[in-house]
């Protein structure tokens, strides 16, 4: 066993297992499994009908009867087509800075000693493994108006009064681009220590420029990394409730912060339901273009 | 002898160096100000104290909190692993119609929005009147656990060597029999991983929490949630702390277990 460090078995997806050449496929079971009922039931009780019934619920009132009001709603208000784009921009942006950052992190730490490339893999891992909460938590601490950073520049005369920081696009973006950061390098990070280095060295053998043996070569083999990270950095980003809700101020309503007033506050089921429809909906086109240029099988382990 | 340095090597470093110390820094100011002596959150902090660990752990209501996750994560890891092994078993070792769409199912709830599944369980939930039982926040946990349980068990079924298991079926033990003798125990390390992975999983979760639990009888990360509403006092750091050491040393774990797998 080499040292190499295995960083999807790190991050928790093992690496797909090639399966033994043992004719298994014909040794497969043909029958329905019938242990998977009460499997089933559980999925349709505690998955199925949920959705289903956010999708009912987004067309009737709380009395039960037939309204397209949520989608009135929505559809007549600015206001709310500005929440969704804001969302839809703000996975965009913070999709950029993790694809930059992740991309150069992932290739340093690939040409890297496999030795230092571990130790420094726990850089990547320990954020990514603890929670999510504890980390924004943490950017409040840093940025708040009694906070690290403040104090730091107020004790060495930098500034005069306390910068707000907590409120502003820059504080929600950096702490998205943050929180998915550890995905993007994983993804990407595991597909490029996948890419055999003979073939830099043949394209270099062959009178290729560093810089070309890198783009014609590297570069295009690093490609499925950077769509799995784009993937899941995008869809987690448009469904983050906590950053926004926590280092966000009133401009930086985003669509799950919309949803949980609606059922927190407002008491309006059929609109928080009208909402998390069009989430749905948003995350469902998705899929389906990420299905045709994503290969799934590996971005899940490999289970066939 | 003095190595040419690449200026292009040297920005690259230095830029990734930069980023990986961003990525750590949060959880290093966050541990160091958990042991702040000072009622502010101080940076570096004046001196040592274990005062706002004595708050935590001697807080009741930080201490319901502490308990009800520890419960409701176990319950969810316990509860995975079955939920999960059957459906490992069935994706690894038959065919039947409706498989892809099965794998699809049990995989979706990890990139769908996670305030989807909090909505349309709250409807449900309210319906059956059990919003926030602890049996209820279980199987909401379950939804987002089982994937990663599926993911390591089936990468561990297809590497298992069936002839084990044909051996004991030709010695006469009964397909279930064989299972429980010899597919379970050489899978132990995949296990024990899915079943910390989904523990972790429900240790932090915070949204389902949020819209699952009662407010009498929360989880941790719901208390953390309520409390930094009100005040960013030091207390908040050291549960924080708490919270990171209990999810990477059981993450941890799991790397190891894996290890352990590839080895053996």
């Amino acid at each position: 066993m080499s040292t190499q460090p295995d960083i999807e078995t790190l991050a928790g997806a093992p690496a797909p297992v090639r399966k033994r050449g043992f004719g298994r496929k014909g040794r497969d079971n043909r029958r329905f499994p019938l242990f998977l009922v009460p499997v089933l039931i559980f999925y349709l009780l505690f998955f199925g009908y949920p959705l289903i019934r956010i999708f009912w619920q987004s067309v009737t009132d709380m009395g039960g009867t037939y309204t397209l009001d949520g989608y009135r709603m929505f559809f007549e208000e600015p206001a709310y087509w500005a929440v969704l784009g804001y969302t839809g921009l703000l996975g965009l942006i913070t999709l950029t800075i993790t694809l930059v950052a992740g991309y150069t992190v992932a290739y340093w730490l690939v040409r890297l000693e496999k030795t230092w490339a571990v130790i420094l893999m726990a850089f990547v891992l320990i954020p990514f493994w603890s929670s999510g909460l504890v980390r924004t938590y943490a950017w409040l601490v840093i940025l708040g108006r009694q906070g690290v950073l403040n104090t730091f520049l107020l004790d060495f005369g930098l500034i005069d009064t306390p910068i707000a920081f907590i409120g502003t696009n820059t504080a929600v973006v950096f702490a998205l681009a943050y929180y998915l950061l550890p995905y993007m390098i994983l993804s990407i990070y595991s597909v490029m220590n996948g890419i055999d280095r003979n073939l830099l060295l043949a394209a270099r053998n062959l009178g290729a420029s560093p810089f070309r043996a890198f783009r014609h070569v590297f570069f295009p083999l690093t490609r499925p990394g950077i769509l799995a990270g784009s993937y899941m950095v995008f869809m987690l980003g448009i469904g983050m409730y906590i950053t926004p809700a926590m280092l966000g101020g009133p401009n930086q309503t985003t669509l799950p912060l919309v949803i949980a007033i609606q059922i927190n506050e407002a008491m309006d089921w059929t609109f928080a339901a009208t909402l998390s429809v069009i989430l749905l909906l948003v995350t469902g086109l998705m899929q389906l273009g990420a299905n045709r240029f994503l290969d799934f099988e590996r971005l899940w382990g490999g289970a066939r | 002898m003095t190595r040419r340095v690449n200026p292009g090597s040297l920005v690259l470093a230095s830029v990734s160096i930069l980023i990986l110390l961003i990525l750590i820094a949060p959880i290093v100011i966050i541990f160091l100000v958990s042991f702040t002596p000072t009622e502010m959150l101080h940076f570096p902090p004046p001196g040592f104290s274990l005062r706002w660990y004595e708050a935590y752990f001697s807080d009741p209501k930080w201490m319901t909190a502490t308990r009800v996750s520890f419960v409701v994560a176990a319950l969810t890891a316990l509860f995975s692993l079955v939920i999960g092994f059957a459906i490992s078993l069935a994706l690894v070792r038959y065919r039947f119609f409706g498989k892809a769409g099965l794998r699809m199912l049990v995989m979706s709830p990890m990139i769908l929005p996670k305030i989807i599944i909090a909505v349309g369980l709250y409807f449900l939930y309210v319906k059956l009147r059990i919003l926030g039982t602890t049996g209820a926040l279980v199987m909401a946990h379950s939804i987002i656990a089982i994937p990663y349980v599926v993911m390591i068990i089936t990468a561990s079924l297809y590497s298992f060597d069936r002839r084990l298991e044909w051996a004991a079926r030709s010695l006469g033990a009964s397909p279930l029999r064989a299972v429980w003798l010899i597919t379970i125990p050489n899978l132990k390390p995949a296990i024990l991983g899915g079943g910390l992975f989904a523990f972790v999983a429900s240790f932090d979760d915070i949204i389902l929490s949020l819209f699952l639990t009662k407010l009498t009888e929360p989880t941790l990360p719901r208390q953390i949630w309520v409390n930094v509403q009100q005040t960013i006092d030091p207390t908040i750091a050291a549960v924080s702390t708490f919270m990171t050491v209990v999810s990477v040393l059981g993450l941890w774990l799991v790397a190891l277990a894996q290890r352990g797998l590839k080895k053996g």
